[in-house]
């Protein structure tokens, strides 16, 4: 029993990682109607800047703030020089822009700061909580805090406030949001410069558990597109719950399956995809969009 | 307007995460990384070779009978200069091990400014010239970098290739040009156990093998921890499993016991999941066979559980500013790992004479090489094997390939390997370095524990 829960409360810990950056997904699909194969990247570039600005001799939550400042106004500029030229263009064109980005910032990371693993500071205190033989790390559960707090701010963003709402009908309808008089441009610039910004709070949050190297968020990227798969893509909720699930279960099929174990554990997220795609494409949690015809 | 459905993006997105998924990354980074280690003796010297070589100059050397008439019937070498190349990652993601490719260079340097190049086994001193390029760990580059290296520059031999995968991808290519790939820095233990069965006579190894190692560990197990039982973590590809296959034939017929085993892969976030079941099984010992960041999160993950096994932590990750300092000091003081060259970080070497000269060697021609960086090290073990090699051998392939196959007959004394590990190639043995010391972390470097482990000659019947 007490192997059970821990392993529970070790999936919350890493299904909390893959909804952050599900969220930052979801955000830019929602705000713009783009997915962002480059969100993991980004996040993990975000975290490096943090780290050097910490590095440089600020508190780390002073960095992490800066930080995530620098992310929004990196991420409106590159929405403006990257990604408006091309916004126009097919959905592969989109996202083959959006893969350029990912091996860019990989790259990037790579030649400025090396590939030497770096410990990241922890925002957290560094203490564990034992019940039992179940040990939980603080840390974990203040991972889990920060992502209630960010989805559930999300959440009344889309629906109680007018940039939210602008948000919405730009990404559902980029014509007639013009019409209406929506700021197309300034939105979707926002848009992005939003998910950039939770991208880095995902990525500065993650960074001490996983320890910062520029292929930190190569894994965390599929389950996230998972989570933001399975859960609905225009659903913050969604993605979060979908988050916690796939990290749930991966860890108790892993331990309880035997023909699964850490071999297979992948093929979980990747099994909940196709299933979503069969039977509910819109996702757990998402909205179904009727196409007139 | 066209409006992409989530189906659609979904469908896109699903793509996306399998080829991420199958591609995985390529850090399963394989020449021996980061190490430490030594104490208690300084200086005195590896006392088993006859003392007549002073392994500082390069000897003018008891040439095996071998006759050369005096052509050159192989490329890179004439009266003026020997060509050597080699291909490594001087960039991309395993550019950490990128020095002991660009080391190459200082190591031409120092030989040509020294003693105005090597006097092979002729009598003739002839300059060293080395190619060196960069594949950034991307086996397709070093394919054609190699074909370069045979093809347009004509070099005589390649040393120190970098990397597992890099070497598979050009090992037949090598094989069917009769163009020697020799000590490649990776310790896949197929290299010496393909040269000895003569499957692939022109690929030839260095460093211990992954399964010398494992057997290091299991001796050491045996001799201070008997009926100890051993959970392992392993990263799920050739590597993990050279170690670990290694490790399961060296527990045959000794008192310890595998209770446990869990596989990541390099796409997995953490590997939180793993060491958990691991910890619960209750084992005596963790063996953690993994690269950097997974070692990082493992030794982490273990101090924040309620187990406090016996941590053997594999060569591959065992570097102190790589990993240890990242996964904090207090969880990683007392981890054991192994160790063969004399370590530029542990003070206890400071006063050895064959430090000394490296450190001075470093000076000189080391341009930014950074001397305590054991890839440097590393880097050096070879030079120091080339210098002592050449000069017994007759500027021909054949000459250099039949003493590769017999390095134990010939004066090789590299001073910076720990003291009583030696360099010995036979027939049926091809395997260059087969002994390893363990070391333990004591918050600051590795320390060595007792003697080396020596297997010579054995690590044939270690692997599959």
């Amino acid at each position: 029993m007490e192997r059970f829960i821990q392993l529970v409360f070790d999936g919350i810990a890493t299904g909390s990682i893959y909804s952050l950056v599900a969220l930052a997904i979801v955000l830019i699909y929602r705000s713009t109607g783009l997915k962002n194969l480059a969100q993991g990247e980004m996040a993990m570039f975000s975290a490096f800047v943090a780290w050097q600005f910490h590095a440089w001799g600020l508190g780390i939550w002073l960095a992490a703030v800066l930080a995530i400042i620098a992310s929004f106004i990196g991420g409106m500029a590159l929405q403006r020089v990257i990604i408006r030229p091309v916004q126009d263009k097919s959905l592969l064109t989109v996202v083959i822009v959006t893969l350029g980005l990912f091996l860019a910032f990989n790259s990037l990371a790579g030649g400025i700061w090396g590939y030497i693993i770096k410990a990241f500071p922890p925002l957290f205190p560094s203490n564990v909580i034992s019940m039992g033989a179940v040990r939980v790390p603080v840390a974990n559960i203040g991972v889990f805090m920060v992502l209630v707090v960010l989805a559930g701010g999300l959440a009344m963003m889309f629906k109680f406030t007018k940039i939210g709402l602008a948000m919405r009908a730009v990404a559902y309808n980029m014509e007639t949001s013009k019409l209406v008089g929506i700021r197309v441009n300034n939105v979707l610039m926002l848009g992005w410069g939003l998910a950039c910004a939770l991208g880095a709070a995902a990525g500065i949050f993650v960074a001490p558990k996983l320890f910062l190297d520029p292929f930190m968020m190569f894994g965390v990227l599929i389950y996230a597109i998972a989570a933001a798969a399975f859960g609905g893509l225009d659903s913050p909720f969604g993605a979060v719950l979908a988050g916690l699930i796939i990290g749930v279960v991966e860890n108790l099929a892993g331990s309880y399956i035997g023909f699964i174990g850490s071999d297979l554990k992948i093929l979980v997220p990747l099994f909940l995809i196709v299933v979503t795609l069969l039977f509910r494409p819109q996702g757990l949690l998402g909205h179904k969009y009727v196409v007139r015809v | 307007m066209k409006r992409t459905t989530p189906r659609r993006i979904t469908a896109a997105l699903a793509g996306f995460a399998l080829v991420l998924a199958a591609c995985g990354g390529d850090d399963d980074s394989d020449a021996t990384p980061d190490p430490e280690p030594p104490a208690d003796e300084p200086a005195d010297e590896p006392a088993d070779e006859p003392a007549d070589e002073p392994a500082d100059e390069p000897a003018d050397p008891p040439a095996t009978d071998y006759e050369w008439d005096g052509s050159y019937p192989d490329p890179g070498v004439d009266d003026e200069v020997i060509k050597l190349g080699t291909s490594g990652p001087m960039s991309g993601p395993a550019s950490a091990y990128g020095v002991i490719t660009s080391g190459f260079n200082v190591c031409a340097d120092y030989i040509n400014g020294e003693y105005g190049g090597i006097a092979m086994a002729d009598g003739v001193v002839r300059e060293l010239e080395y190619e060196v390029y960069d594949d950034g760990y991307d086996p397709a580059n070093t394919v054609e970098n190699v074909r370069r290296l045979n093809e347009q520059d004509g070099v005589f031999f390649m040393t120190g290739v970098l990397g597992t995968p890099p070497n598979t991808a050009i090992i037949d290519y090598v094989e069917d040009e009769e163009f020697p790939n020799l000590f490649v820095s990776t310790g896949a233990s197929r290299w010496g156990r393909d040269f000895q069965s003569g499957e692939y006579q022109w690929t030839m190894g260095w460093q211990p093998a992954y399964t010398t190692e494992s057997a290091v560990y299991v001796e050491y197990l045996e001799e201070n921890h008997p009926g100890s039982t051993v959970a392992i973590l392993m990263q799920n590809d050739d590597y993990g499993r050279d170690y670990v296959d290694g490790f399961k034939l060296s527990l045959e017929g000794t008192s310890i016991e595998v209770i446990a085993e869990q596989t990541y892969e390099v796409t997995d976030p953490t590997v939180d999941q793993q060491v958990t079941e691991l910890a619960n099984s209750g084992a005596d010992v963790f063996y953690n066979v993994t690269t950097p960041r997974f070692a990082a999160q493992a030794i982490t993950r273990v101090g924040q559980l309620d187990w406090d096994p016996i941590h053997l932590l594999n060569n591959v990750s065992a570097s102190v500013g790589g990993v240890l300092v990242p996964a904090g000091i207090e969880a990683s003081t007392g981890i054991l790992s192994t160790q063969w060259f004399k370590d530029p970080t542990d003070p206890n070497w400071d006063d050895d004479p064959a430090m000394i000269e490296y450190r001075r060697v470093m000076a000189e021609y080391g341009g930014g090489q950074d001397p305590d960086d054991p890839f440097t090290m590393f880097m050096w073990t070879q030079c120091e094997l080339i210098k002592q090699l050449l000069p017994q051998t007759y500027p021909t392939r054949e000459h250099l390939m039949q003493n590769v196959a017999n390095l134990g007959a010939l004066n090789i004394e590299i001073d910076v390997l720990l003291p009583g590990i030696n360099v010995s190639t036979e027939p049926g043995d091809g395997y260059p370095l087969e002994a390893m010391q363990i070391v333990q972390f004591n918050g600051e470097f590795f320390e060595t524990i007792g003697e080396p482990i020596i297997f010579d000659g054995q690590t044939a019947d270690m692997v599959n």
